[in-house]
């Protein structure tokens, strides 16, 4: 099967005259529809009623509902980043941890559910949230030490530039000392746990630069000896649920239940509840050519499905002269009316009913029964309709494979799809890629 | 395969006459559920007090050949239960010892979600990966291991068009007796 993008016009340049009409006609091709950031598959598009449009993730806004754990889906408090009960991470390959079973009441042990990183805990007076407790253990250490150190002396260098009275006048002399040094810094460090780096540590890392060492780095990374001793583990970052807008006109596109375990939605405007479904498949008659080499005719069968509640007009539409890159198209049944979707669609019968017969295999009785009540499909004329009925039509195409194509490159036709009904009225680009382009016999 | 090598049950499941089911009496499957060749189910372990059922499948299920679905092994040799949603596919030769995994969840071939890890609904778990032990994954994730041995899961946003899509693919592997992927972003 083909893969079929829609194309959001969002990244085109914006034209002085904003026309609503000109885009359902075939008088522009988009200049961006080559631009692969363009396209996306259709469920991953959102449809603005509003504006009548496809949006993509470039033109939607997010709004933040929930923020929760990935690990224990709480719902956490919004100005937290990360998990505050007992999820954590292993520092090593980023998994979750596993808290080990308990043989020391004073303290807690945890170990990597993927490598052979284990930490435990300094002794607990009392039951803590584990990321409280690394979180403590964190702050004595060394390297943030160092960190607070130099948070301070830069806060109290800030306070003191900026005249602030409430610096005792001690400090205030001590450091208008440094200032007229100037070498504040590197007096500051000379005195405090904060250390200037050593010969050592800056030849290290000029031979970092170099790319010298990096294979002696790696051997450092692979001794999880040494980390099981040292590194803490990491505290899990929190994750969002998010609400949708279109950016354009602001109406809401999909707002999700807040609880982070649910899965209902409280809008949702999705683009396959609305856009026909558009699949290609190989044209399955043997004598076609579908071997899609330079200059030759490759032969598909497309179906296009409704997925509204009402009849729709569809009429696809190829483009005649060639942008770059795209081959020539051929639609021999490009207009046709299409039935709403059957009431109770998703029940068993009446999907197989709606479901086209090339996308029904012999693998079970009850697709064997359906294709056995339909009249036996001729694929090898590929200028009539091959199947229309229920929601569905089954359509021939032709592909002119350019001249110059190159083999191993893949094959991509540019359809207009536009479609009419009750309260609808959408024209959107399709790209489909056919597979690669083989070699000249 | 041919149809003669299948059993359909009152209930729409369809059962491969080679898929081998250890502990039927163990087993529950709500219907319209796919268990292919060479599917192995082990409701024979033995399980924690209280508990009556190993394994638990819901409605349009479709295991692929070589699927292996194990309860977890809690405390002692004892295991909970497995408990598999309704539309849920998993791949060829995935072995799952879950103890949750929800509706809406397709897992591809080749993949291995050991113990006790959670799966909850709307879920697009890609071929070859792994999920550790006691692992979460939130509703509406696509999940894939990152090319490093051992390394990170990545775990983003599904669309939330995918409770329908998988839904309809699910149906349309049980009307068709092949596993249908559904193709994420
Ligand atoms: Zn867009
Ligand atoms: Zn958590
Ligand atoms: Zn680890
Ligand atoms: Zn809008």
């Amino acid at each position: 099967m083909a893969k079929v993008s829609v194309f959001c016009p969002c990244s085109e340049r914006l034209t002085s005259e904003l026309d609503d009409t000109v885009s359902l006609e075939l008088s522009s091709f988009p200049e961006t529809i080559t631009d692969p950031n363009t396209l996306h598959i259709q469920p991953d598009l959102n449809f603005c009623n509003q504006c009548q449009a496809v949006r993509c993730r470039k033109c939607i806004e997010l709004e933040v509902v929930t923020k929760y754990c990935a690990r224990c889906l709480h719902e956490m408090k919004p100005e937290y980043s990360f998990c505050s009960r007992n999820c954590l991470d292993c520092p090593i390959c980023g998994n979750n941890l596993i808290v080990l079973p308990n043989k020391n009441t004073m303290t807690c042990s945890m170990s990597c559910s993927t490598c052979d990183y284990i930490y435990t805990s300094e002794p607990l007076e009392r039951l803590r949230p584990m990321a409280r407790v690394v979180k403590t253990e964190q702050n004595k250490r060394e390297s943030m030490r160092m960190f607070s150190d130099l948070q301070k002396f830069y806060l109290q260098q800030r306070q003191l530039e900026l005249g602030n009275e409430d610096i005792p006048k001690s400090i205030v002399t001590e450091y208008s000392k440094m200032k007229v040094k100037e070498y504040g810094i590197y007096e500051f460090m000379r005195r405090s746990t904060v250390r200037a780096l050593d010969e050592e540590t800056v030849e290290s890392f000029a031979r970092l630069a170099n790319n010298e060492s990096i294979l002696s780095y790696d051997i450092g990374l692979g001794d999880s000896s040494r980390f099981k001793s040292e590194a803490l583990p990491l505290q899990t970052k929190l994750r969002c649920k998010y609400a949708k807008r279109c950016k354009a006109c602001r109406s809401s596109l999909m707002k999700p239940d807040h609880d982070p375990t649910s899965v209902k939605f409280y809008k949702l405007s999705n683009a396959i509840d609305t856009l026909p479904s558009i699949r290609v498949y190989p044209n399955p008659n043997n004598n076609t050519d579908t071997s899609m080499t330079p200059g030759s005719i490759a032969s598909f069968v497309v179906v296009v499905q409704n997925a509204l509640d009402s009849d729709i007009n569809v009429n696809l539409s190829a483009y005649t002269e060639l942008p770059g890159g795209f081959h020539q198209v051929q639609l021999p049944k490009s207009s046709f009316t299409l039935h709403r979707k059957p009431e109770s669609h998703t029940k068993l019968e009446v999907l197989i009913d709606c479901t086209p017969s090339i996308e029904l295999s012999r693998g079970t009785k009850a697709s064997r029964v359906a294709l056995m009540n339909r009249p036996v499909i001729d694929y090898s004329d590929d200028d009539m309709v091959y199947e229309h009925r229920q929601n569905y039509i089954v359509v021939p195409m032709k592909v002119v494979i350019h001249e110059n194509s190159q083999p191993q490159t893949t094959v991509k036709v540019p359809i207009l799809v536009s479609f009419k009904g009750e309260d609808v009225a959408v024209a959107f680009w399709c790209v489909l890629e056919l597979g690669q382009c083989c070699a000249a016999a | 395969m041919e149809l003669v090598d299948w059993i359909e049950t009152e209930s729409g499941n369809r059962i491969s006459k080679h898929a081998l089911i250890h502990g039927s009496d163990h087993i529950l499957i709500a219907g319209n559920t796919t268990i292919s060749a060479k599917v192995e189910l082990h409701g024979d372990k033995p399980l924690v007090q209280g508990s009556t059922n190993a394994i638990q499948l819901g409605k349009f299920c479709y295991l692929d050949e070589g699927v292996v679905i194990s309860p977890p092994l809690c405390t002692g040799s004892r295991h909970k239960i497995c408990k598999i949603g309704s539309y849920t596919m998993i791949g060829r030769g995935t072995i799952v010892e879950s103890a949750n995994v929800g509706n809406r969840v397709v897992i591809g071939p080749n993949c291995k979600l050991h113990k006790s890890s959670t799966i909850y609904d709307c879920v697009v778990i890609k071929p070859n990966t792994i999920v550790p032990e006691n692992y979460t994954i939130p509703p509406f994730s696509i999940v894939s291991s990152s090319k490093s041995p051992g390394g990170v899961l990545r775990v983003e946003h599904l669309p939330e068009s995918y409770k329908k899509v998988v839904e309809l693919n699910s149906k349309l592997s049980y009307i068709n007796s092949q596993f249908i992927p559904s193709d994420t972003p």
